[in-house]
């Protein structure tokens, strides 16, 4: 079982490498790019307000990384065509960023969701 | 002197509401349900309270004189001039607050102890009302002297007035969004953002003090985040520095990192969601909350899974955060 609980805090370990990381994406998207899209009508004024300061501005930055990685996940707010404005070099950060993220929340959430059963399994049927 | 030559220490403790006898063991004893130590204690403190007829049966406001515990030092015996070894465990200050403070004070101490869980939450609204109050927004509380202006110049006729004031007033109302009633109370936007009709200030002094007074708000709000984010790190510090064990260091390091850890994967998670899925106000505010509930219950989780484990892992020494946060 101590394997499993520092499999889970490596978890945890990898997820703020990985903000670490991703804080260079955020750095690197041009500023023409975002004046551009993040705004109305693609978002909604208080998205805007909400998403610009420290920091809930990472989570713009990840909506933007999954915006550029995937551009289709823009469909319903017209921003499919968005990641055209960007060097390509940004879309490969992107992609790498965005499959890295999935794959960290799989490793975090599934890890939590065996803790939870344990205990849950430890306190009322152990 | 002998152990056995130390005077007993005996301190009163008030339970509280949701206190049991096995919670409070732990928390001056750091003893396990069932175990020996466990029923050794309860015996006596069952000697030492008579009025506690059931032990499995005690409520909120009864007081219970407990042994003083030292610990493993305890076992050690102290040479003349040295100081006394015993620590009076944290919670013997209840004795000496007031009865009618109780709740006071524990909301207080609640406070003191959740104060991470605060960190990410708050951060978010405070940071979010920096920009609710930026430039843009402020500009059209700032618009509608102009409107003003140009009505006053013959520019626009009343009507036309009234009409461009109401649809800035509106989209003003519409972007703070849920944030009016902190801002404004019970009155709206157009009550307070109107035309001073009384004699001796100029007719958009209203408007003017409001714009400075959104202004001052939004400059002390814009920082909130980053104060908010460095005032839950230092509460977390100061809980692993107080604490007086290892395990108990370890325990809080761990709850705060899963907690701030969960919280944020969380808000990560719903902005994936949200960049295909955009969300009105309400969606927003029971996505937020959900992830600081998932954030809190992943800490309490996170604790409970390294108690399972044994607790063997010193994280705190082994990350360096036990040499920052010291005494």
């Amino acid at each position: 079982m101590e394997q499993a609980f520092l499999l889970m805090m490596y978890s945890f370990a990898a997820f703020w490498i990985w903000t670490m990381i991703s804080v260079g994406f955020l750095l690197a998207t041009p500023k023409a790019f975002l004046e551009k899209y993040f705004c109305p009508p693609y978002f909604r004024s208080a998205e805007v307000i909400i998403f610009s300061a420290f920091p809930s501005n990472l989570i713009r930055n990840v909506m933007f990384i999954r915006l550029i990685a995937s551009p289709s996940s823009g469909k319903v707010r017209g921003l499919s065509e968005a990641y055209r404005d960007v060097p390509s070099w940004l879309i490969a950060y992107a992609k790498f960023l965005y499959i890295s993220l999935i794959l960290v929340l799989i490793w975090m959430f599934g890890m939590l969701a065996f803790w939870g059963c344990y205990i849950a399994y430890d306190h009322w049927l152990a | 002197m002998s152990v056995a030559q130390q005077p007993i220490q005996y301190l009163e403790y008030r339970v509280k509401p949701g206190d049991t006898l096995s919670f409070i063991l732990s928390q001056f004893y750091d003893v396990n349900f069932g175990s020996s130590e466990y029923k050794r204690r309860v015996t006596g403190i069952m000697e030492l309270n008579p009025h506690i007829s059931n032990p499995d049966r005690i409520t909120a406001g009864d007081l219970l004189v407990l042994e003083a515990s030292a610990g493993p030092q305890m076992c050690l015996a102290p040479q003349e001039n040295q100081p006394k070894l015993f620590k009076a465990p944290a919670p013997q200050i209840l004795s000496s607050v007031p009865r009618d403070s109780d709740s006071d004070f524990y909301a207080l101490s609640w406070l003191a102890s959740n104060a991470n869980y605060l960190t990410l939450p708050g951060s978010v609204a405070l940071g979010g009302q920096g920009n609710l109050l930026s430039g843009g927004n402020l500009g059209l509380i700032d618009k509608v002297s102009e409107l003003y202006a140009d009505y006053k110049s013959g520019k626009l006729t009343k009507n036309q007035y009234d009409y461009q004031r109401k649809l800035t007033l509106d989209q003003f109302r519409k972007n703070i969004g849920p944030f009016e009633k902190l801002l404004y109370g019970e009155k709206t936007p157009h009550e307070v953002v109107r035309i001073a009709r009384g004699g001796g200030v100029p007719a958009t002094a209203n408007i003017t003090a409001n714009t400075q007074q959104l202004k001052k708000l939004a400059a002390m709000a814009k920082h909130g985040g980053i104060v908010l984010t460095g005032v839950g790190v230092a509460a977390s510090c100061v809980q692993i520095a107080d604490a007086d064990s290892s395990k108990k260091k370890n325990e809080i390091f761990i709850e705060t990192l899963a907690s701030t850890t969960i919280g944020a994967a969380g808000s990560y998670a719903v902005g994936l969601f949200l960049i295909s899925n955009p969300v009105g106000w309400g969606t927003a505010i029971v996505l937020a909350a959900g992830t600081v509930a998932a954030g809190y219950l992943a800490g309490k989780g996170a604790r409970a899974a390294y108690d399972l484990t044994g607790a063997k892992v010193d994280f705190v020494s082994g990350t360096g955060v036990g040499s920052i946060c010291r005494r």
